[in-house]
């Protein structure tokens, strides 16, 4: 086989492997990320209203049931936002996934009573799950704007 | 088992978390290793916060299942999201690879390919 020949092989496999990677990570969205900075500020709110109030009638979920409902609501939107990408296995949907099932259980885990000890460690769990969904589509704008011309 | 012993587990897993989450991200980015090992080294310390709040008695053992259960969430979650910025890191590593590989076609050919 001649150099040639060889070359051509090698590039043509290297320009096809591209597509399959790009495919796997949806592009950068400037909704999704502004709604995950939002909902990162809502729910910075809410564990700070907890901590203060935690032991008081003001504490109870009753008393939170429309942060519940709305953060239902962010996290639908962002997925459904998501899920018009097409993408069927989208890290940041299945991410998004993942913290909305989070936040049925401390739902739940809210409507039985929250402790304090409690609270910071579940303040703790959520910061990170949202900050590595930020951390994502930082990335993704960072190298979107790489190849922009 | 004692409230000690249960401690004692809860570190154990926190580092065999961090030893797996290596292993998982030694062929990533260094900015990918880098991030990945801070979040589970994080994480890792939660699990031991919430085994030694129990031994303290500052958590019932139903309050500590209920946060060990979306403690596992959270570390799915971030690890999803960290396969996210491997990929994007690989992509960047791609399409250097394909700037040099369509440069070198593209001499052969006589024509810019790309």
């Amino acid at each position: 086989m001649t150099r040639r020949i060889r070359i051509i092989i090698i590039a043509a496999a290297v320009l096809a492997l591209l597509p399959g990677c790009v495919s796997r990570v949806a592009p950068h969205d400037p909704t999704i990320a502004t709604g995950l900075a939002e909902l990162q500020a809502s729910q910075t709110r809410f564990f700070d209203e907890l901590q203060r109030t935690v032991g008081t009638p003001d504490a109870a979920w009753e008393c939170h049931i429309t942060w519940y409902e709305d953060t239902r609501g962010r996290i639908a939107a962002l997925r459904a936002r998501t899920a018009s990408s097409g993408l069927k296995d989208d890290p940041t949907a299945r991410s998004l996934e993942l913290l909305d099932g989070s936040v049925s259980q401390l739902e739940e885990a809210h409507a039985e009573g929250l402790s304090v000890a409690e609270i910071s460690v579940l303040r703790a769990l959520f910061d990170s799950q949202l900050r590595m969904l930020i951390q994502l589509e930082a990335a993704k704008e960072t190298k979107t704007a790489e190849v922009t011309p | 088992m004692t409230a000690a012993e249960r401690l004692f587990d809860v570190e154990s897993v926190g580092k065999e978390m961090l030893a797996e989450a290596r292993k998982a991200l030694a062929g990533r980015g260094r900015e990918v290793r880098k991030v990945g090992e801070a979040e589970i080294r994080g994480l890792a310390g939660v699990l031991a916060d919430i085994g030694s709040r129990v031994a303290k008695g500052e958590l019932t053992p139903k309050e500590a299942k209920r946060l060990v259960q979306i403690h596992q969430a959270t570390v799915a979650s971030v690890l999803r999201s960290l396969e996210g910025l491997s990929v994007l890191a690989s992509r960047d590593a791609l399409r250097a690879l394909t700037r040099v590989a369509a440069g070198a076609l593209s001499r052969f050919l006589g024509f810019k390919l790309l």
